[in-house]
This record gives structure tokens, sequence and C-alpha cells, in this order.
């Protein structure tokens, strides 16, 4: 006998009136499966479940599917809402299914689902602005990573030189297209103007091309919002957002947040992009020159600066058109690395430009460098040689070479045999009285000359060898044969995998093979 | 347009640049773009089929350094006049930074890719080879590529591949991986984090041409490894080669009569094995040493280094490494591979 208060509490309550009061539809089966009863929710909920018979079609789909299939629970929609039914055995083998209308609930879920979703999508926007410097990529990564969850279409109008205005569209299918705009929109440029957002809804189509810059052209009513891209204070771009459903305000308020993380990604794409500007039109005048093509020479050149970023180091060659005709070509050293070096180099071969003018003969080159680099003394100085090779009638080319304290020269024969080529001299840029020596390199056809620079020799393994000269007379002689071009790279790649990605100083090669037409 | 490359070209470009005839090789190729084959079909089917051949050659030992570098210098050479002459198809496309990884030299194919994507209207930039990844991440920023295409032929480089694609990922620029070193079919280049992976220069360009990505996000972690033997190999080379050398002088019989140059290029192989195992420990895949070691078979036996004294060498190195299990196990599995191992 069950004598607890619960059994007790529950003496004389009306069963039917505690079933109708609950918010949850309720439906009692009896063992045989059909309706026993159901209260005032379920008929609500579920249509009227006839006492009597089973669960059918006059019922909701939902549970007579999930009774014939002996399933526990069901979740699903109908009607509009969202229904979610569990069943409850109770004694005697009768079972209750007990179901909630979960479509607020649901709702909500989607809701938060689609706004973590969007804010995903937004920070990894974000991520991939500011990810590149280069203005066009921020610029047409903006337009398309908006349409990627924000906007049917997106134009972003930028600012550029004087008082032109580009824009880049995307639309639908994700390609990007750059615009000039002429004439600016009125719309896009009252919002430059004033910097303030504008929204403009169910705006039908011919109005909207009013509205948008060029490239977007809605075919039906739409919702334009331009949204200005702020830096500092002052406007300089706007951002054209198109779509067929209106905005809530919550999204306004996202895409506001999407618009300023726009613009302060572009304003740094922006200075960045003149910095490089600048800095690839001072760094060109520093970069090594291209070689000539001079008949019955061939010529081969590479080039390793220390400094990876910068592209520009202390080591240079230089080819020189000689006025009188011929070349005249250098190749040197200047102390020190890195900006400082790369400076004092510019200044180095601009004398040597000037000296090619005056007098081609190298030495006269080289005291000519001296008194300049004197002239204005910077503290610095350079060890270098200069050659001016002589093509002869036949095929073989003698060079007439100057050395300013330089690692000698090598010459490689052409049948594999490496010899040194002595030539002594001061370094230039640091005494009035520096000597310099001259002497003259005779290259038989297919005898190649290599100038090279200390970053060759004295590049270290981990152990600290050097890799030295003996080394490179060694690995020199099994170019033979070897066009300049393809040696100058088989020793670099030797050096550098010498050295095995451990800083090195900068390296320059510069050979010249004497080569008559046909060959040796 | 019927014209095709034929085997008399193919037989005569080959001759041409085995004997460094560089104008008859140029007339070869010039001639069959005259005549109407597109650049992109001469430089896949004329002049990549005398690079492999060039590569055969090499590996036979049948040609020296620099016979190999003057044909390789010359198919470079066509390479460049036939990117010059030419014209792209279609509608512009955008740009591509294309690069060999750190520490590959194998330029040539690269540079055939570099011209085939122009001639399909990309705009290239061709940083060359063994590009350092510094140098790669800070140029690609300042560019803004719509992508980068990264070349590795040999699979020793893989190590630097993996720098190099977690540099660009970083800037957001995706990847595309292409050239053997990825792998059959390219199964490394997916686990080092590249967002695709092409075959040859036609694949890279119809890969490009199609549902390319604007962005991607930075390289996921290597979540494959079980440890970071890798790194302690790769940190260790130096006295990990030097320990073997010293192992190897006391144990061959005929080490002290070594000249410097062979005991140079000795410690050169022990290096190599090592590079191979660094890159084998890095993908976790052992068939990566294996097919190493079959190749280093092959290419010694004619420098008159039989399968036996390789066998010497891997019991070296295996003995050096004793207490790192995972690199003992690769190399023990490849060390079985070699063909009359004991």
């Amino acid at each position: 006998m069950e004598q607890g208060p619960r059994s007790a509490a529950g003496q004389g309550v009306d069963e039917r009136a505690l079933l109708d009061a609950l918010d949850e539809a309720v439906v009692v089966l009896g063992p045989d499966g059909t309706v026993v009863r159901s209260n005032a929710a379920a008929c609500r909920l579920l249509g009227d479940p006839p006492a009597g018979r089973e669960p059918g079609s006059e019922t909701v789909s939902l549970l007579a599917e999930a009774v014939r299939q002996g399933r526990r629970s069901f979740d699903g929609p109908h009607g509009g809402r969202w229904l979610n039914g569990r069943r409850v055995p109770l004694p005697d083998g009768a079972v209750a299914w007990l179901v909630r209308d979960v479509t607020e609930q649901r709702e909500v879920e989607a809701a938060l689902r689609e706004d973590r979703e969007r804010w995903t999508r937004l920070s990894s926007a974000a991520r991939a602005l500011s990810g590149t410097l280069n203005l066009r990529r921020t610029w047409g990564l903006a337009a398309r990573l908006t349409v990627d969850g924000l906007a049917d279409h997106c134009g972003v109008t930028l600012r550029t030189e004087g008082a032109a205005t580009e824009t880049a569209v995307a639309g639908p299918g994700g390609g990007v297209a750059f615009s000039a705009d002429e004439p600016l929109r009125p719309s896009v440029a009252r919002v430059l103007a004033e910097g303030r957002r504008e929204v403009h809804d169910g705006v039908p189509p011919a109005q909207a091309r009013e509205l948008c810059p060029p490239g977007i052209e809605p075919d039906r009513a739409v919702t334009v919002v331009l949204l200005p891209l702020m830096a500092k204070g002052t406007c300089f771009g706007v951002m054209t957002l198109v779509r067929a459903r209106p905005y809530g305000t919550a999204e306004l308020s996202l895409i506001g947040d999407h618009a300023d993380r726009v613009a302060l990604a572009l304003d740094a794409a922006r200075l960045h992009d003149r910095q490089v500007r600048m800095s690839q039109r001072l760094r060109s005048a520093l970069l090594p020159p291209a070689l000539p093509e001079e008949a019955g020479l061939r010529l081969g050149a590479a080039y390793r600066p220390a400094s990876e970023d910068m592209l520009i180091g202390g080591d240079f060659y230089e080819m020189l058109p000689d006025p009188s005709g011929g070349w005249v070509f250098a190749l040197g050293d200047v102390c020190g690395k890195g900006v400082d070096a790369a400076v004092y180099t510019g200044r180095v071969r601009q004398a040597l430009r000037t000296a090619a003018v005056v007098d081609s003969a190298p030495l006269a080159m080289l005291e000519l460098l001296n008194r300049t680099l004197m002239s204005h003394d910077q503290g610095g100085f350079v060890t270098l040689l200069v050659g001016r090779p002589e093509v002869l009638p036949d095929g073989a080319v003698r060079v007439r070479l100057a050395g300013g304290g330089h690692p000698p020269p090598l010459v490689l024969r052409r049948g594999g045999d490496v010899e040194t080529v002595k030539v002594t001299g001061m370094f230039a840029g640091a005494f009035d009285d520096a000597s310099f020596e001259e002497r003259d390199v005779l290259l038989a056809p297919g005898d190649m000359l290599l100038l090279y620079t200390d970053g060759v020799t004295e590049a270290r393994d981990d152990s600290g060898r050097m890799y030295g000269e003996q080394r490179l007379v060694r690995d020199l002689g099994t170019c033979a044969g070897v066009p300049p071009v393809a040696a100058v790279d088989r020793l670099m790649q030797l050096v550098l995998e010498y050295l095995r990605r451990r800083e090195h100083d900068d390296i320059a090669l510069l050979a010249l093979q004497a080569w008559p037409e046909g060959g040796p | 347009m019927s014209a095709t490359v034929d085997e008399a070209a193919s037989a005569g470009f080959f001759a041409a640049i085995a004997a460094a005839d560089e104008p008859a090789a140029m007339r070869i190729a010039g001639g069959l773009a005259d005549a109407g084959v597109p650049v992109a079909r001469v430089l896949t089917d004329l002049v990549a089929p005398a690079q492999r051949r060039v590569g055969e050659h090499w590996a036979e030992a049948s040609w020296n350094v620099a016979r190999e570098h003057a044909a390789t210098h010359i198919c470079d050479r066509v390479v460049t006049a036939l990117g010059l002459r030419a014209t792209a198809a279609g509608p512009p496309r955008g740009r591509v930074v294309l690069a060999c990884v750190d520490g590959e030299w194998h330029a040539l194919a690269a540079r055939i890719v570099a011209e085939t994507l122009r001639a399909e209207g990309w705009q290239v930039t061709f940083l060359g080879a063994s590009t350092p990844a510094d140098h790669l991440a800070r140029f690609v920023s300042e560019k803004g590529p719509d992508a980068v295409a990264l070349s590795c032929v040999l699979a020793a480089s893989l190590p630097g591949a993996r720098w190099m694609i977690e540099a660009v990922r970083h800037t957001g620029v995706p990847v595309l991986a292409g050239g053997p070193g990825f792998g059959p079919g390219g199964r490394w280049a997916r686990l080092l984090g590249a967002d695709a992976w092409a075959a040859d220069a036609a694949g890279a360009a119809a890969r490009l041409a199609h549902d390319w990505p604007a962005f991607t996000d930075p390289a996921p972690a290597l979540d494959h490894l079980p440890d970071q033997e890798h790194r302690l190999l790769a940190d260790r080379r130096y006295d990990l080669v030097e320990q073997a050398m010293h192992a190897f002088t006391a144990k061959v019989p005929g080490a002290a009569g070594y000249s410097a140059w062979q005991l140079e290029k000795t410690r050169e192989d022990f290096g190599y094995i090592l590079d191979f195992l660094v890159a084998a420990l890095l993908v976790d895949d052992v068939s990566l040493l294996e097919d190493f070691t079959g190749w280093l078979t092959r290419i010694m036996a004619p420098r008159g280094v039989p399968a036996p004294v390789i066998g010497i060498g891997y019991d070296i190195l295996l003995d050096v490494l004793a207490g790192r299990p995972r690199a003992v196990r690769m190399l023990a599995a490849a060390r079985a591979s070699l063909p009359q191992a004991r």
C-alpha cells in the first residue's frame, strides 16, 4: 500500500483540468495504441486526436509516424511551428506523448548560429585583409569578402592620386572588377564629402543604378547601403552594399563594424603602397644592371645580398658602355652591409659611370674614382676590379684589368685548368695617395674570367670552416665548357648549399667568356 | 592546328642540347612555334621531356657536370625565348608569384610553368631557384598576388616547403604546390598545408582557372606528427654528419686512403641521407626514404658505389641515431629495401 504524501495530495484533483492546465501537449495512448485521452494543448498543437483510434492522418504526421515506427521521440516542423515530442511509458502498457512547441527556442538558436557564422566569417575576413599590405589585393578582397555573407553586390570606392576615384566591384560570382568612376555618382560623392552612412530600402532598379557605382546594376527592388570608410577623421572611400533583402538593426551595426575594419586595413595598405613605390624607385637605382649582349663575349652574373628583405647590399657589379665603343665592367665590395653600404655602393657606381666618360682605361678610372670618393669623405671605402675587354680578330679576348685591393680573379681555361690572376693595389676611398695596379689577361676562345667578392670565399659552414679560394678553384674547374650564366648559377648554388641557410655576407659573381660566333 | 611535336623534332632537339648547340635548339623550338604548335605544347612536349633525359644522363653518370649544365642552360634560354613569343589567350587573369622552395635548385620545370601560365594570361613573377622563405613572404605581402605557386623537385626540400607554405598562408594568399617532391599524387602537399597541388604546368593552369579561392586561412598545425624528431635531426645535422664520418673512417678499411675530395663527397652523401630522413620524418612516411634509397642506389652504381657500400653507410647512421626511435625505424626499413641487403 502506497501511503506517501504524493498520492495523498493527488486525491480528489480533476486530472483533466490538471492536464489542460499544462503548456505541453499530452496524448495518452492505451496498450492497443489507440488514443485514450489528450489535453487542450494537444488540441491546439496537434489538431484534435480522436479518442478510441490510433493516431492517423487527422493528427500531426510527426506523431503518427513516430508511433508507427516505435520511436521514442520526434522533432520537426509542422504548420509553421517546430514541435518536439517524447514518449513516456505509463503503467499497464499505456504511453503518454508529451509534445512541446519549440519554435521560439529554435529561432533564437538559429539566429545565434547565424550570428556566430557571420562573426566567424567577418573575423576571418579581417584576418585576410590584414594579411597583405598590397593595396590592390586588400581593396579587391574587401569587396569580395563583403559579398561573401553580407551583400549580393559590393563596391569599394577609393580616392586615388589627385581627385580621381576608382571602384572595386564584386558580385555573386566572386570575381572582382576595377573601374574608374567617371563621373562620380552623387550618392557616393555625398558620402565621401559628409562621411555619413546612408540606407535606402526598397529602391526600384532604375533608382538603384543611380545610387550605386558603375558595375552594380540590380534588376529588381533592393536595399542600398552606403558606408563611409574613415581614417584619422577623414573619409577616404565609400563601401556600397546592395541586397534584395533589407538589413535589420543588428545587421546594420555589424556592417558598420565590418566597414571600420575594412577602412583600417585599406588605410594601412594605402600608406604602405606609397612607401613601397617610393622605396622601389630608390632601390631600382641600386639593383644590378642587365648584362649587355656583345658579339664575341658571353657574360654571366649572380648576386645575393646578405639582407634578403632589402635585395640591395654592399657588393655590386656594373657594365658601362664606353663612349668610344665597347664596354667597361666592374665588380666590387664596399665595407659594411645593409642600407648604409647600399647607399655608398650607389655613390661608387655613379662615380664609375662618370669616370668611364672621362677616361675608360681601367687604371685611370680607379684613380678618378678614388679622387671622387675622397672629395666628399663619408668614411667608407671599396675594394674593386675594373676591366675593359677587347675582342681580337682571332676570337680571343684581351681584358685590361685594374685592381684595388680585391680578391684576385680566376681564369678557367677551356680544358679545365684554373689560374689565379694576381692584381694587387689598394682599396679606393680611404687614401689620397692610393695606388692601383693594372695588367692584361688573354682569354683564348672558350676561356672564362671569373670575378667574385669575398662573400664567396669567406662563407662559413657550421664549424666555422671557410669555403675558401681552394674550393672555389676546384668547383670552378668543373665548369669547363659551361656558359657563364650557368657557371655563376652553379657556383652560387654550391656556396649557398655550403652555407645551409646560415647568415652570410653579400655575394656577387661576374663571369666573361671569350666566345666567337660559332663557338671555340 | 594539326602541327605537333613529332619524334624527329624531339630527337633533333635533344641532339642539339647534348652538343650545346644553342642556335640549333632555338631553331627547332622556334620552328615548331612558327608551324602553329602552341607555345605551351612546345614547352611540355619538347623541352620538358628533353630536360628529363638530361636528368637521366646525369643519373647514369654518362654526362659530366659541365655537359649537364650546358644542356640545362640551353633549355632555359629556349624557355625564355618561347615565353617572349607567347601571346596571352583569353581575358587577363590575376597575378601569380612562382618560386622554387628553399633548398630546391632545379628551376627549369618552374620556368616552364611560369611561361605556360603567362601564355594563359596570368601576370607571373618567377623568383628563381631556392627562394628563401622570408624573401618570398615579404615579396608576397608587397605584391599581393592571387596565388603563390611552389615548385619542389626533390623531397629533401619539404621542410623548406613547409616554412614557405606557413609564411605565405599567413599573408592570406592561397598556395598551389607542384612537382614530384610533393610525393606521388602530391600527397605531401596537402599534408604540409598547401591549398592545392598540380602535377604539371597544364595542371597548374587548370587548377588556377577554376574555383581558385580569394584567400586562405593560416596553415593548420602539423597534427600528424607524433614528435619533433625531424627538427632535432635537422638542428644537429652537422654533428651527426661528423659522427658518421668518424665512424666511417674507423669502420671502413679503405677510408684511410681516401683523398680529401673523396672524404668531402662521403660527407655530402651522409648529409643527403639525413636530409631525406628529416623529410620522411616530417611527413611521417617511410616510403619517402625508401624511394630515395632506390634512387640513391641507381645513381651510385654507375659512380662505382654498390648497394652493400650504401648499406654500410646506413648502418653507421643507424648507430649514430640510436636513441631516436622513429628515425631508427625509418632508416632500418629503408636499409632493408636496399637490393642485396644482408
